[in-house]
């Protein structure tokens, strides 16, 4: 070696074993990503492809937003959400405040002070809706900053998806399965998907 | 910055600076979690707009998104001024892999290769144990030893190593109050090596350390012909050229090959695959996944799979640092700016000055520098070669 800067023999071999080594983790990311997972990103990060190539998971925008509604996706999000921001209505509700935007390093997050900004779509689960299985309830419609749900004439909620942007302020009043934890999940009355995965 | 600037060398000061820097990192991301106030992870540390974006993800997002965005450029920019600043002091200020090599890879006596990167060499001329033992020793031994002497390994080297030393000698009492013992040592045999292997004083790398407190510090001087040393002749009357350090000067070695890797990879599959398992990230990551236990009571994948990553990589991939990480190679082009806060070496206080053959900022250097050189951009300005010099010649200095 001596004071020779130059790349060795054995440097080559290092380098390309971790190069090769990276392209190896990629593609195994990659394919276990599959096609869309329809997970809730801060408003205005909704092109996934721009947001998958630019989120560093630096973990400012969950830790900054004042309404505490971003959560930091876990292993069950899928390898490459793995460490980023996710939406969570069960914590708080998205006021399009910006501040997601503000402080995103990378310029993932765009627009994100714009309430037209639309985050998902919220849906009544009719089989969890209180109001859908047995009347009496119209928490979500109260609790909509935007006039998107309205009762229907018998009383049931029906979101209006062109005035819903998902900022799950009605998933997050729901109180349909909001204090308990059983073997169907955790979805509420209502909840907001992302659009294209209404269904 | 003014801690780092004053020259006397109290022991593991920077050690425990560094300590605190480290802690107040982990201790920043814990804050910003509680309270709400987004300061984030050394991915992006920062306050509102303005934030340390890692300089590596800024490029992998720029090249996986094939577009340049003005926000993340600017804080690359900021953060180009910032390595022009204080050069490559991210790896031993606030990069966690040293400690968790620290952790995780206990020093192992007369192991056979050197750590890289930040781990003192673990070879036999190891600095650190190069002061215990001297500490230790009679006063006045200083011990040298020869890695390179026939095939031997580390191991052996400890095992043959038998020092001579000669006591007084011509720089005892000298200026700086630095009692000199001059020491010859050879290799191999036990008692006696030092009649019959001279030295070769290109090859020697001597060890010793200093106590100042003590009537006669120990300092080992090599003397080109060992033999006549032996007999208490002399040492080296004439002013030394420096021992020169193995990275000194730009570097471009596999660590380079591996940033344009992950750069590649970004841009081939869309995203940034090296923070995937970036040992950086992949801490913190374990920090939150803590914090989203305790605070929500989540338990999650996180808190296995990575610290399982971080183990491997600091424990297999072992030189890690110095021949791996591409934020390393991306911060040492970067750092070829830095002028600033370098150490830079009193010429007339330095033993080599005086013929001592004295290496003990080379040996103590992580990085592998030789302070006395003129360009060593892989400076990580750990502070390790002001503390390890017996004259105290070495200080880091904001400017000249």
């Amino acid at each position: 070696m001596g004071d020779q800067p130059s790349i060795t023999r054995r440097g080559v071999l290092v380098g390309a074993g971790a190069v090769a080594s990276m392209f190896a983790v990629g593609g195994v990311a990659y394919a276990l990503e599959g096609e869309g997972r329809g997970l809730l990103r801060p408003p205005g990060a909704q092109d996934e492809a721009h947001f998958r190539a630019t989120c560093l998971k630096c973990n400012r925008c969950e830790t900054a937003c004042p309404q505490r509604c971003l959560r930091t996706g876990v292993l069950e999000d899928g390898v490459l959400n793995w460490r980023t921001p996710i939406m969570d209505f069960h914590r708080g509700v998205c006021d399009f405040c910006g501040v997601c935007e503000d402080v995103c390093p990378a310029g993932s997050i765009a627009g994100a002070h714009d309430p037209a900004q639309v985050i998902g779509i919220a849906v009544v689960d009719r089989e969890r809706c209180i109001a859908w299985l047995q009347g009496g309830c119209q928490v979500c419609v109260d609790a909509c900053p935007y006039g998107a749900i309205a009762l229907d004439d018998a009383n049931r909620p029906v979101v209006d998806q062109a005035k819903c942007n998902g900022c799950g302020a009605c998933e997050n009043a729901c109180p349909s399965n909001s204090y308990l934890a059983f073997a169907g999940g955790t979805d509420r009355g209502i909840n907001v998907r992302a659009a294209g995965k209404e269904a | 910055m003014s801690d780092k600037k004053n020259s006397a060398p109290k022991k593991s000061r920077f050690r425990t600076a560094r300590g605190w820097v480290a802690f107040a990192c982990v201790a920043f991301v814990l804050a910003g979690m509680a309270f709400r106030v987004g300061i984030g992870t050394p991915s992006a540390f920062g306050i509102q707009q303005i934030s340390a974006i890692c300089p590596l993800g800024a490029l992998e997002t720029m090249v996986g998104a094939k577009s340049v965005m003005l926000h993340p450029l600017l804080l690359f920019v900021l953060v180009v001024v910032l390595i022009a600043l204080v050069g490559k002091a991210f790896c031993a200020w606030m990069c966690p892999v040293p400690w968790l090599q620290k952790f995780f890879r206990p020093k192992k006596r007369g192991a056979a290769k050197g750590g890289a990167g930040h781990d003192a060499p673990a070879s036999c001329d190891d600095s650190d144990a190069g002061f215990a033992r001297a500490k230790s020793s009679t006063a006045g031994v200083a011990e040298a030893c020869e890695p390179q002497i026939g095939t031997a390994s580390g191991a052996s080297c400890q095992k043959t190593r038998e020092c001579v030393s000669v006591a007084g000698g011509e720089y005892a009492n000298d200026a700086h109050g630095v009692t000199t013992a001059t020491s010859e040592c050879a290799a191999k045999e036990p008692a006696g090596g030092c009649e019959t292997l001279p030295l070769d004083s290109a090859h020697t790398r001597a060890i010793f350390g200093s106590n100042n407190t003590e009537p006669a510090g120990k300092q080992a001087a090599c003397v080109p012909s060992a033999c006549a040393a032996c007999a208490g002749a002399s040492v080296c009357a004439k002013a030394l050229a420096p021992v020169g350090g193995k990275r000194d000067g730009v570097q471009l070695d596999s660590r380079h090959a591996v940033l344009v890797g992950t750069l590649a990879s970004a841009a081939v599959f869309g995203f940034p695959v090296f923070c995937l398992i970036c040992p950086v990230g992949l801490t913190f990551a374990t920090i939150i996944g803590l914090w989203n236990l305790v605070q929500f009571n989540e338990p999650s994948w996180a808190l296995v799979i990575f610290p399982v990553i971080l183990i491997l990589e600091v424990t297999v991939l072992r030189k890690w640092c110095s021949k791996i990480c591409p934020i390393s190679a991306l911060v040492s082009l970067l750092s070829n700016l830095n002028i600033t806060l370098r150490p830079r070496v009193k010429t007339d206080a330095c033993l080599r000055s005086r013929g001592v053959d004295c290496h003990a900022c080379v040996d103590a250097c992580p990085e592998q520098l030789d302070p006395h050189s003129g360009r060593i951009p892989e400076c990580s300005k750990c502070g390790k070669c002001v503390e390890a010099c017996p004259a105290k010649a070495i200080s880091i200095k904001l400017l000249k």
